[in-house]
Protein backbone atom coordinates (compact mmCIF):
# COMPACT_ATOMS: atom_id res chain seq x y z
CA UNK A 1 0.00 0.00 0.00
CA UNK A 2 1.17 3.52 -1.27
CA UNK A 3 0.43 5.65 1.81
CA UNK A 4 3.09 7.90 0.83
CA UNK A 5 -0.07 10.89 -0.37
CA UNK A 6 -2.27 9.31 2.11
CA UNK A 7 -3.35 11.45 5.40
CA UNK A 8 -4.16 8.17 7.19
CA UNK A 9 -3.23 4.77 6.34
CA UNK A 10 -4.82 2.44 8.57
CA UNK A 11 -3.44 -1.41 7.79
CA UNK A 12 -4.38 -4.81 9.11
CA UNK A 13 -6.54 -3.17 12.05
CA UNK A 14 -7.78 -5.85 14.79
CA UNK A 15 -10.22 -4.23 17.47
CA UNK A 16 -11.18 -6.52 20.35
CA UNK A 17 -13.52 -5.85 23.44
CA UNK A 18 -12.84 -8.42 25.57
CA UNK A 19 -13.50 -12.08 23.03
CA UNK A 20 -15.86 -10.47 20.73
CA UNK A 21 -13.55 -9.28 17.89
CA UNK A 22 -15.24 -5.83 16.19
CA UNK A 23 -12.60 -5.66 13.68
CA UNK A 24 -11.14 -8.27 11.90
CA UNK A 25 -7.81 -6.69 9.96
CA UNK A 26 -9.05 -3.41 8.21
CA UNK A 27 -7.10 -1.47 5.41
CA UNK A 28 -7.93 1.93 4.61
CA UNK A 29 -6.39 4.59 3.38
CA UNK A 30 -7.51 8.21 3.03
CA UNK A 31 -5.63 10.82 0.78
CA UNK A 32 -5.20 14.67 1.08
CA UNK A 33 -8.32 16.72 0.31
CA UNK A 34 -10.75 13.61 0.26
CA UNK A 35 -14.14 12.94 1.85
CA UNK A 36 -13.71 9.39 2.26
CA UNK A 37 -17.20 7.31 3.19
CA UNK A 38 -17.34 3.78 5.91
CA UNK A 39 -20.82 2.55 5.12
CA UNK A 40 -22.53 -0.20 7.06
CA UNK A 41 -25.26 -1.78 9.35
CA UNK A 42 -25.44 -1.07 12.59
CA UNK A 43 -22.60 -3.33 13.90
CA UNK A 44 -20.87 -2.93 11.26
CA UNK A 45 -17.31 -1.58 13.37
CA UNK A 46 -17.74 1.92 11.85
CA UNK A 47 -17.33 3.32 15.17
CA UNK A 48 -14.69 1.06 16.37
CA UNK A 49 -12.80 1.92 13.07
CA UNK A 50 -13.01 5.68 13.79
CA UNK A 51 -12.88 5.10 17.83
CA UNK A 52 -9.27 3.58 16.82
CA UNK A 53 -7.68 6.04 14.74
CA UNK A 54 -8.50 8.61 17.42
CA UNK A 55 -6.87 7.13 20.05
CA UNK A 56 -9.94 6.09 21.70
CA UNK A 57 -9.58 2.08 21.67
CA UNK A 58 -6.76 0.45 21.00
CA UNK A 59 -5.79 -2.15 18.31
CA UNK A 60 -4.71 -5.51 19.56
CA UNK A 61 -3.11 -5.71 15.78
CA UNK A 62 -2.63 -3.60 12.99
CA UNK A 63 -1.01 -0.18 12.79
CA UNK A 64 -2.49 3.63 11.95
CA UNK A 65 -0.02 6.18 10.04
CA UNK A 66 -0.87 9.64 9.73
CA UNK A 67 0.91 11.86 7.24
CA UNK A 68 3.33 9.17 7.54
CA UNK A 69 4.15 8.63 11.05
CA UNK A 70 3.21 5.53 12.93
CA UNK A 71 1.03 6.77 15.96
CA UNK A 72 -0.46 2.75 16.45
CA UNK A 73 0.61 3.58 20.45
CA UNK A 74 -0.17 7.34 20.71
CA UNK A 75 -2.34 8.03 23.29
CA UNK A 76 -5.90 10.00 21.99
CA UNK A 77 -4.64 13.50 22.93
CA UNK A 78 -1.51 13.39 21.02
CA UNK A 79 -3.28 12.20 18.61
CA UNK A 80 -5.78 15.69 18.95
CA UNK A 81 -2.43 17.60 19.02
CA UNK A 82 -1.00 16.25 15.48
CA UNK A 83 -4.17 16.69 13.96
CA UNK A 84 -6.75 14.45 13.97
CA UNK A 85 -10.10 14.72 15.64
CA UNK A 86 -13.45 13.17 15.95
CA UNK A 87 -16.83 14.51 16.63
CA UNK A 88 -17.75 10.89 18.30
CA UNK A 89 -21.25 9.05 17.77
CA UNK A 90 -24.23 10.65 19.59
CA UNK A 91 -22.61 14.24 19.77
CA UNK A 92 -21.66 13.36 23.41
CA UNK A 93 -21.74 17.74 24.03
CA UNK A 94 -20.22 18.54 27.49
CA UNK A 95 -24.14 19.08 28.80
CA UNK A 96 -22.98 20.80 31.46
CA UNK A 97 -20.11 23.41 29.51
CA UNK A 98 -21.71 26.53 27.75
CA UNK A 99 -21.71 26.53 24.25
CA UNK A 100 -18.49 29.26 24.90
CA UNK A 101 -16.68 26.87 27.19
CA UNK A 102 -17.31 23.82 24.80
CA UNK A 103 -15.36 26.04 22.55
CA UNK A 104 -12.72 27.75 24.33
CA UNK A 105 -11.44 24.04 25.97
CA UNK A 106 -11.68 23.09 22.46
CA UNK A 107 -9.35 25.68 21.13
CA UNK A 108 -7.53 25.90 23.80
CA UNK A 109 -4.04 24.68 21.81
CA UNK A 110 -4.42 27.16 19.22
CA UNK A 111 -1.89 30.05 20.02
CA UNK A 112 -3.80 32.92 21.55
CA UNK A 113 -3.54 35.39 18.86
CA UNK A 114 -5.93 32.41 16.57
CA UNK A 115 -8.01 31.31 19.09
CA UNK A 116 -10.97 34.13 18.82
CA UNK A 117 -10.64 34.26 14.86
CA UNK A 118 -10.73 30.45 14.76
CA UNK A 119 -13.82 30.65 16.62
CA UNK A 120 -15.02 33.58 14.51
CA UNK A 121 -14.77 30.64 11.40
CA UNK A 122 -16.84 28.71 13.10
CA UNK A 123 -19.44 30.95 13.43
CA UNK A 124 -19.44 31.78 9.46
CA UNK A 125 -19.93 27.96 9.26
CA UNK A 126 -22.65 27.47 12.18
CA UNK A 127 -24.40 30.96 12.97
CA UNK A 128 -26.60 29.36 15.41
CA UNK A 129 -23.74 28.78 17.84
CA UNK A 130 -22.69 32.73 17.71
CA UNK A 131 -26.35 33.03 19.49
CA UNK A 132 -26.02 30.34 21.66
CA UNK A 133 -22.81 31.03 23.43
CA UNK A 134 -24.22 31.26 26.54
CA UNK A 135 -26.44 28.26 26.48
CA UNK A 136 -25.23 25.24 28.21
CA UNK A 137 -24.66 22.59 25.70
CA UNK A 138 -26.96 20.12 27.30
CA UNK A 139 -30.23 22.61 26.75
CA UNK A 140 -29.49 22.77 22.63
CA UNK A 141 -31.34 20.92 20.54
CA UNK A 142 -30.03 17.57 18.73
CA UNK A 143 -29.17 19.87 15.33
CA UNK A 144 -27.58 22.55 17.24
CA UNK A 145 -25.61 20.27 19.60
CA UNK A 146 -24.47 18.33 16.15
CA UNK A 147 -22.82 21.85 14.96
CA UNK A 148 -21.36 22.30 18.18
CA UNK A 149 -19.83 18.81 18.20
CA UNK A 150 -18.23 19.43 14.21
CA UNK A 151 -16.97 23.18 15.41
CA UNK A 152 -15.31 21.28 18.42
CA UNK A 153 -13.73 19.13 16.90
CA UNK A 154 -12.63 21.55 13.76
CA UNK A 155 -11.47 24.41 17.01
CA UNK A 156 -7.99 22.10 17.03
CA UNK A 157 -7.21 22.59 13.18
CA UNK A 158 -7.08 19.53 12.13
CA UNK A 159 -5.26 17.82 9.11
CA UNK A 160 -7.78 14.79 9.66
CA UNK A 161 -11.69 14.98 10.59
CA UNK A 162 -12.92 11.93 11.97
CA UNK A 163 -17.14 12.70 11.83
CA UNK A 164 -18.94 9.42 13.39
CA UNK A 165 -23.07 9.69 12.21
CA UNK A 166 -23.30 13.89 12.31
CA UNK A 167 -26.58 12.94 10.99
CA UNK A 168 -28.05 10.88 13.24
CA UNK A 169 -31.18 11.35 14.89
CA UNK A 170 -31.57 14.88 13.15
CA UNK A 171 -34.32 15.80 11.05
CA UNK A 172 -34.37 16.61 7.48
CA UNK A 173 -33.66 20.37 8.02
CA UNK A 174 -31.07 19.92 10.15
CA UNK A 175 -29.06 16.33 8.21
CA UNK A 176 -29.06 19.19 4.97
CA UNK A 177 -27.76 21.83 6.97
CA UNK A 178 -24.87 19.18 8.60
CA UNK A 179 -24.15 17.96 5.28
CA UNK A 180 -24.04 21.27 3.09
CA UNK A 181 -21.37 22.30 6.24
CA UNK A 182 -19.55 19.00 4.77
CA UNK A 183 -19.44 19.88 1.50
CA UNK A 184 -18.02 23.64 2.40
CA UNK A 185 -15.20 21.77 4.71
CA UNK A 186 -14.50 19.35 1.97
CA UNK A 187 -14.21 22.13 -0.92
CA UNK A 188 -11.42 23.70 1.83
CA UNK A 189 -9.44 20.74 1.20
CA UNK A 190 -9.68 18.97 5.02
CA UNK A 191 -9.39 15.40 4.59
CA UNK A 192 -12.66 14.16 5.99
CA UNK A 193 -13.56 9.93 6.81
CA UNK A 194 -16.99 10.04 7.78
CA UNK A 195 -19.21 7.30 8.83
CA UNK A 196 -22.84 7.77 7.73
CA UNK A 197 -26.26 5.67 8.03
CA UNK A 198 -27.48 8.37 5.58
CA UNK A 199 -25.91 6.70 2.39
CA UNK A 200 -27.19 8.67 -0.55
CA UNK A 201 -26.52 12.36 1.30
CA UNK A 202 -22.96 10.45 2.22
CA UNK A 203 -22.37 9.41 -1.49
CA UNK A 204 -23.27 12.83 -3.06
CA UNK A 205 -20.40 14.27 -1.46
CA UNK A 206 -17.76 11.46 -1.07
CA UNK A 207 -14.82 10.69 -3.04
CA UNK A 208 -14.39 6.98 -1.88
CA UNK A 209 -16.29 5.14 -0.05
CA UNK A 210 -15.67 1.42 2.24
CA UNK A 211 -18.18 -0.78 3.09
CA UNK A 212 -18.18 -2.45 6.29
CA UNK A 213 -19.49 -5.86 6.98
CA UNK A 214 -18.94 -7.45 10.48
CA UNK A 215 -15.85 -5.98 11.42
CA UNK A 216 -14.75 -6.66 7.56
CA UNK A 217 -14.79 -4.58 4.70
CA UNK A 218 -16.58 -6.07 2.11
CA UNK A 219 -16.62 -3.22 -0.91
CA UNK A 220 -14.21 -0.53 -1.31
CA UNK A 221 -14.77 1.51 -4.43
CA UNK A 222 -15.07 5.30 -6.19
CA UNK A 223 -18.16 6.48 -4.53
CA UNK A 224 -19.72 7.55 -7.87
CA UNK A 225 -19.26 3.22 -9.10
CA UNK A 226 -21.14 2.06 -6.03
CA UNK A 227 -24.48 1.31 -6.93
CA UNK A 228 -27.62 0.81 -4.81
CA UNK A 229 -28.11 -2.36 -4.92
CA UNK A 230 -24.33 -3.13 -4.02
CA UNK A 231 -25.28 -1.22 -0.84
CA UNK A 232 -28.16 -3.33 -0.09
CA UNK A 233 -26.56 -6.25 -0.22
CA UNK A 234 -23.74 -5.10 2.40
CA UNK A 235 -26.23 -4.35 4.51
CA UNK A 236 -28.12 -7.10 4.52
CA UNK A 237 -25.07 -9.01 4.71
CA UNK A 238 -25.12 -10.40 1.28
CA UNK A 239 -22.16 -8.67 -0.55
CA UNK A 240 -19.23 -11.07 -1.59
CA UNK A 241 -16.96 -8.63 -3.03
CA UNK A 242 -13.20 -8.96 -0.97
CA UNK A 243 -11.95 -5.90 0.39
CA UNK A 244 -9.50 -4.14 -1.89
CA UNK A 245 -7.51 -1.28 -2.38
CA UNK A 246 -7.29 1.30 -4.23
CA UNK B 1 -30.29 30.88 75.08
CA UNK B 2 -30.76 34.36 74.86
CA UNK B 3 -29.96 36.09 71.48
CA UNK B 4 -26.53 36.89 72.03
CA UNK B 5 -25.61 33.58 72.58
CA UNK B 6 -27.38 32.06 69.49
CA UNK B 7 -25.29 34.85 67.25
CA UNK B 8 -22.22 33.62 68.53
CA UNK B 9 -23.13 29.69 68.10
CA UNK B 10 -24.46 30.52 64.90
CA UNK B 11 -20.84 31.91 64.22
CA UNK B 12 -18.89 28.93 65.47
CA UNK B 13 -21.56 26.75 63.32
CA UNK B 14 -20.47 28.65 60.26
CA UNK B 15 -17.07 28.45 60.93
CA UNK B 16 -16.35 24.70 62.12
CA UNK B 17 -19.21 24.19 58.52
CA UNK B 18 -17.27 26.14 56.95
CA UNK B 19 -13.77 23.70 57.17
CA UNK B 20 -16.36 20.81 56.39
CA UNK B 21 -17.54 22.52 52.94
CA UNK B 22 -13.20 22.81 52.18
CA UNK B 23 -12.62 19.39 52.94
CA UNK B 24 -15.67 17.85 50.90
CA UNK B 25 -14.95 20.23 48.49
CA UNK B 26 -11.84 18.83 48.33
CA UNK B 27 -12.51 14.88 48.18
CA UNK B 28 -15.13 15.91 45.42
CA UNK B 29 -12.42 17.66 43.48
CA UNK B 30 -10.43 14.40 43.25
CA UNK B 31 -13.60 11.90 43.24
CA UNK B 32 -15.02 14.39 40.16
CA UNK B 33 -11.99 13.32 37.88
CA UNK B 34 -10.26 9.94 39.30
CA UNK B 35 -13.76 8.35 40.50
CA UNK B 36 -12.30 7.62 43.82
CA UNK B 37 -12.85 8.48 47.58
CA UNK B 38 -9.53 9.70 48.82
CA UNK B 39 -9.54 8.49 52.26
CA UNK B 40 -6.00 9.83 52.96
CA UNK B 41 -7.52 13.13 52.16
CA UNK B 42 -7.55 13.77 56.25
CA UNK B 43 -3.79 13.03 56.71
CA UNK B 44 -2.90 16.30 54.08
CA UNK B 45 -4.60 18.31 56.79
CA UNK B 46 -2.33 16.92 59.35
CA UNK B 47 0.80 17.68 57.02
CA UNK B 48 -0.49 21.05 57.00
CA UNK B 49 -0.78 21.09 60.75
CA UNK B 50 2.78 19.44 61.37
CA UNK B 51 4.17 21.91 58.44
CA UNK B 52 2.96 24.70 60.74
CA UNK B 53 3.94 23.69 64.00
CA UNK B 54 7.57 23.58 62.55
CA UNK B 55 6.98 27.09 60.87
CA UNK B 56 5.04 29.13 63.10
CA UNK B 57 7.69 31.49 65.30
CA UNK B 58 10.75 30.86 62.50
CA UNK B 59 9.09 32.50 59.64
CA UNK B 60 6.74 35.43 59.17
CA UNK B 61 2.95 33.68 59.41
CA UNK B 62 1.66 34.74 56.36
CA UNK B 63 4.70 32.61 54.99
CA UNK B 64 3.64 29.34 57.39
CA UNK B 65 0.31 29.60 56.25
CA UNK B 66 1.34 29.22 52.26
CA UNK B 67 4.04 26.54 53.46
CA UNK B 68 1.06 24.64 54.88
CA UNK B 69 -0.91 24.51 52.03
CA UNK B 70 1.99 24.09 49.64
CA UNK B 71 3.47 20.95 51.76
CA UNK B 72 -0.43 19.76 51.96
CA UNK B 73 -0.72 20.02 47.73
CA UNK B 74 2.28 18.72 47.74
CA UNK B 75 1.72 15.53 49.09
CA UNK B 76 -1.46 15.14 47.67
CA UNK B 77 0.33 15.26 44.53
CA UNK B 78 3.09 12.99 45.28
CA UNK B 79 -0.15 10.67 46.84
CA UNK B 80 -0.97 10.48 42.95
CA UNK B 81 2.27 10.10 41.12
CA UNK B 82 3.35 7.81 43.70
CA UNK B 83 0.38 5.80 44.44
CA UNK B 84 -2.66 6.16 42.97
CA UNK B 85 -1.44 6.41 39.51
CA UNK B 86 -0.20 2.77 39.63
CA UNK B 87 -3.21 1.49 40.20
CA UNK B 88 -5.91 3.85 38.86
CA UNK B 89 -6.87 1.11 37.11
CA UNK B 90 -8.01 -1.21 39.89
CA UNK B 91 -11.71 -1.14 40.58
CA UNK B 92 -13.35 1.31 43.12
CA UNK B 93 -13.48 -1.17 46.04
CA UNK B 94 -9.15 -1.77 45.58
CA UNK B 95 -8.58 1.86 45.47
CA UNK B 96 -10.51 3.14 48.81
CA UNK B 97 -8.35 0.04 50.63
CA UNK B 98 -5.68 1.60 49.20
CA UNK B 99 -6.55 4.86 50.42
CA UNK B 100 -7.65 3.98 53.51
CA UNK B 101 -3.65 1.49 53.47
CA UNK B 102 -2.36 4.74 52.62
CA UNK B 103 -4.02 6.76 55.43
CA UNK B 104 -2.77 4.50 58.20
CA UNK B 105 0.95 4.62 56.15
CA UNK B 106 1.03 8.54 56.41
CA UNK B 107 -0.29 8.04 60.71
CA UNK B 108 2.39 5.45 61.48
CA UNK B 109 5.49 7.60 59.30
CA UNK B 110 4.45 10.53 61.39
CA UNK B 111 4.20 8.73 64.45
CA UNK B 112 7.91 7.60 64.35
CA UNK B 113 9.02 10.68 63.15
CA UNK B 114 7.04 13.23 65.60
CA UNK B 115 6.25 10.61 68.14
CA UNK B 116 2.56 10.27 69.25
CA UNK B 117 2.39 13.39 71.51
CA UNK B 118 0.12 16.36 70.54
CA UNK B 119 2.45 19.05 69.60
CA UNK B 120 1.04 22.24 69.81
CA UNK B 121 0.98 25.07 67.23
CA UNK B 122 1.92 28.49 68.06
CA UNK B 123 0.08 30.51 66.09
CA UNK B 124 -0.48 34.37 65.76
CA UNK B 125 -2.04 35.62 69.07
CA UNK B 126 -4.52 37.15 66.66
CA UNK B 127 -5.78 34.57 65.57
CA UNK B 128 -7.16 33.56 69.32
CA UNK B 129 -8.11 36.90 70.09
CA UNK B 130 -11.58 38.37 69.78
CA UNK B 131 -13.70 41.29 69.41
CA UNK B 132 -17.14 42.30 70.87
CA UNK B 133 -19.96 43.15 68.28
CA UNK B 134 -23.60 44.05 69.51
CA UNK B 135 -22.37 42.06 72.79
CA UNK B 136 -21.44 38.96 71.06
CA UNK B 137 -17.90 37.98 72.01
CA UNK B 138 -16.59 37.21 67.74
CA UNK B 139 -13.18 35.22 67.62
CA UNK B 140 -10.81 36.26 64.94
CA UNK B 141 -9.71 33.02 63.94
CA UNK B 142 -14.15 32.11 63.20
CA UNK B 143 -14.20 35.49 61.07
CA UNK B 144 -11.23 34.61 58.98
CA UNK B 145 -12.34 30.68 58.74
CA UNK B 146 -15.70 32.17 57.24
CA UNK B 147 -14.14 34.61 55.49
CA UNK B 148 -11.46 32.91 53.84
CA UNK B 149 -13.84 30.19 52.97
CA UNK B 150 -15.65 32.54 50.77
CA UNK B 151 -12.96 33.77 48.96
CA UNK B 152 -11.49 30.70 48.52
CA UNK B 153 -15.04 29.48 46.98
CA UNK B 154 -15.57 32.26 45.02
CA UNK B 155 -12.25 31.98 43.26
CA UNK B 156 -12.51 28.10 42.53
CA UNK B 157 -15.76 28.79 40.65
CA UNK B 158 -13.93 31.31 38.46
CA UNK B 159 -11.34 29.53 38.15
CA UNK B 160 -13.21 26.06 37.16
CA UNK B 161 -15.08 28.17 34.97
CA UNK B 162 -12.46 31.14 33.50
CA UNK B 163 -9.22 29.09 32.94
CA UNK B 164 -8.56 26.41 30.86
CA UNK B 165 -7.08 24.01 33.24
CA UNK B 166 -10.93 24.64 35.09
CA UNK B 167 -12.45 24.11 31.94
CA UNK B 168 -10.12 20.80 31.38
CA UNK B 169 -11.33 19.41 34.86
CA UNK B 170 -14.95 20.18 34.27
CA UNK B 171 -14.63 18.22 30.76
CA UNK B 172 -13.23 15.40 31.97
CA UNK B 173 -15.24 15.17 35.23
CA UNK B 174 -18.25 14.89 32.69
CA UNK B 175 -16.71 12.78 29.91
CA UNK B 176 -13.03 11.65 30.47
CA UNK B 177 -13.04 10.17 26.57
CA UNK B 178 -14.57 13.92 24.83
CA UNK B 179 -12.13 15.98 27.17
CA UNK B 180 -9.42 13.55 25.73
CA UNK B 181 -10.64 13.79 22.39
CA UNK B 182 -10.62 17.82 22.64
CA UNK B 183 -6.47 17.36 23.55
CA UNK B 184 -6.77 17.20 27.26
CA UNK B 185 -4.04 15.47 28.60
CA UNK B 186 -5.98 13.00 31.46
CA UNK B 187 -2.67 12.71 33.40
CA UNK B 188 -2.34 16.65 34.01
CA UNK B 189 -5.82 16.16 34.88
CA UNK B 190 -5.32 14.43 37.62
CA UNK B 191 -1.94 15.93 38.69
CA UNK B 192 -4.27 19.32 39.01
CA UNK B 193 -7.42 17.76 40.37
CA UNK B 194 -5.30 16.44 43.35
CA UNK B 195 -2.79 19.69 43.78
CA UNK B 196 -5.82 21.45 44.27
CA UNK B 197 -7.50 19.02 46.59
CA UNK B 198 -4.39 18.96 48.40
CA UNK B 199 -4.26 23.16 48.60
CA UNK B 200 -8.12 23.14 50.20
CA UNK B 201 -6.99 20.26 52.38
CA UNK B 202 -4.14 22.53 53.76
CA UNK B 203 -6.35 25.34 53.97
CA UNK B 204 -8.37 23.58 56.03
CA UNK B 205 -6.34 22.01 57.94
CA UNK B 206 -4.88 25.45 59.38
CA UNK B 207 -8.49 26.74 60.07
CA UNK B 208 -9.30 23.00 62.38
CA UNK B 209 -5.78 23.74 63.98
CA UNK B 210 -6.78 27.18 64.88
CA UNK B 211 -9.62 25.53 66.86
CA UNK B 212 -7.83 22.58 68.70
CA UNK B 213 -4.28 24.12 68.46
CA UNK B 214 -2.56 20.54 68.83
CA UNK B 215 -1.38 18.00 66.16
CA UNK B 216 -0.89 14.18 66.38
CA UNK B 217 -0.64 12.06 63.92
CA UNK B 218 -4.28 10.96 63.72
CA UNK B 219 -5.64 14.61 63.69
CA UNK B 220 -6.94 14.39 60.19
CA UNK B 221 -9.22 11.14 60.88
CA UNK B 222 -12.41 13.77 62.36
CA UNK B 223 -12.16 16.59 59.72
CA UNK B 224 -12.11 13.47 57.26
CA UNK B 225 -14.87 11.74 58.18
CA UNK B 226 -17.24 14.95 58.54
CA UNK B 227 -15.56 16.23 55.60
CA UNK B 228 -16.88 13.08 53.84
CA UNK B 229 -19.95 12.91 55.02
CA UNK B 230 -20.61 16.40 53.99
CA UNK B 231 -19.38 15.31 50.47
CA UNK B 232 -21.93 12.47 50.52
CA UNK B 233 -24.91 14.85 51.90
CA UNK B 234 -24.00 17.44 49.12
CA UNK B 235 -23.52 15.12 46.65
CA UNK B 236 -20.11 13.87 45.59
CA UNK B 237 -18.50 15.96 43.62
CA UNK B 238 -20.99 18.97 44.10
CA UNK B 239 -19.39 21.91 44.58
CA UNK B 240 -22.44 23.63 45.94
CA UNK B 241 -23.67 21.01 47.65
CA UNK B 242 -20.71 20.51 49.66
CA UNK B 243 -20.56 24.15 50.91
CA UNK B 244 -24.45 23.19 51.58
CA UNK B 245 -23.77 19.66 53.25
CA UNK B 246 -20.65 21.24 54.95
CA UNK B 247 -22.65 24.59 56.63
CA UNK B 248 -25.59 22.02 57.34
CA UNK B 249 -23.72 19.72 59.35
CA UNK B 250 -21.73 22.47 61.21
CA UNK B 251 -24.74 23.90 62.20
CA UNK B 252 -26.38 20.65 63.24
CA UNK B 253 -23.54 19.71 65.24
CA UNK B 254 -23.70 23.02 67.15
CA UNK B 255 -27.23 23.15 67.92
CA UNK B 256 -26.85 19.38 69.32
CA UNK B 257 -23.90 20.14 71.53
CA UNK B 258 -26.19 23.36 72.91
CA UNK B 259 -29.51 21.75 73.55
CA UNK B 260 -28.72 18.46 74.82
CA UNK B 261 -28.20 18.08 78.18
CA UNK B 262 -25.19 17.66 79.78
CA UNK B 263 -25.26 13.53 79.85
CA UNK B 264 -26.24 13.05 76.61
CA UNK B 265 -23.56 15.10 74.89
CA UNK B 266 -21.78 12.14 73.75
CA UNK B 267 -24.93 11.24 71.99
CA UNK B 268 -24.58 14.23 69.68
CA UNK B 269 -22.70 12.50 66.76
CA UNK B 270 -24.70 9.71 66.88
CA UNK B 271 -27.62 11.70 66.18
CA UNK B 272 -26.01 13.57 63.33
CA UNK B 273 -25.21 10.41 62.35
CA UNK B 274 -28.61 9.68 62.30
CA UNK B 275 -30.34 12.72 60.94
CA UNK B 276 -27.98 12.01 57.79
CA UNK B 277 -29.13 8.72 57.55
CA UNK B 278 -32.20 9.99 57.16
CA UNK B 279 -31.52 12.28 54.41
CA UNK B 280 -30.11 9.36 52.76
CA UNK B 281 -32.80 7.40 52.75
CA UNK B 282 -34.65 10.03 51.13
CA UNK B 283 -32.22 11.06 48.80
CA UNK B 284 -29.30 8.16 48.03
CA UNK B 285 -27.85 10.48 45.53
CA UNK B 286 -27.48 13.36 48.07
CA UNK B 287 -28.59 17.03 48.64
CA UNK B 288 -27.34 17.92 44.87
CA UNK B 289 -26.09 14.72 43.68
CA UNK B 290 -26.49 13.59 40.16
CA UNK B 291 -25.51 10.74 38.00
CA UNK B 292 -22.17 11.19 36.41
CA UNK B 293 -22.12 14.36 39.00
CA UNK B 294 -19.01 17.27 37.98
CA UNK B 295 -16.91 19.01 39.91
Amino acid sequence: MDTGANVLAVSGAVVKYGRITALHGIDLVVGKGELVCLLGANGAGKSSLLNAVAGLVPLAEGRIEFSGKDVTGVSCHKRNHAGISLSPEGRRILADLTVRENLRLAAARLPKGDQAGRIGEMFELFPVLERKLDSSGGFLSGGEQQQLAIARALLSDPDLLLLDEPSLGLDPINTGKIFDSLGSLKERGLSILLAEQNVTRALELADRAYVLETGRVSISEDARNLSGEEIERAYLGLATTPGGSF
Amino acid sequence: MDLSQFAQQTINALSLGSIYALVAIGLGVVFSIARMVNFAHGELLTIAGYTLYGLFGRVPWPVAIAGAIAAASAAAVVMERGVFRRVKSADPVALLIVSFALSLMIQAVLLILMGGTAKSIDYPSWVQASFTLGGVNVAWRDVATCVVTFAVLIALVRFLKQSVVGLALRASAEDRDVARLLGVDPRKVIVAAFAISGALAGLAGIMWFSNSGTVTPSSGFEPLMKGFIAAVLGGLGSLGGAVVAGLGLGILEILLRNVLPDGMLGLSDGLVFVAIIVVLLIRPEGLFGKVGREV
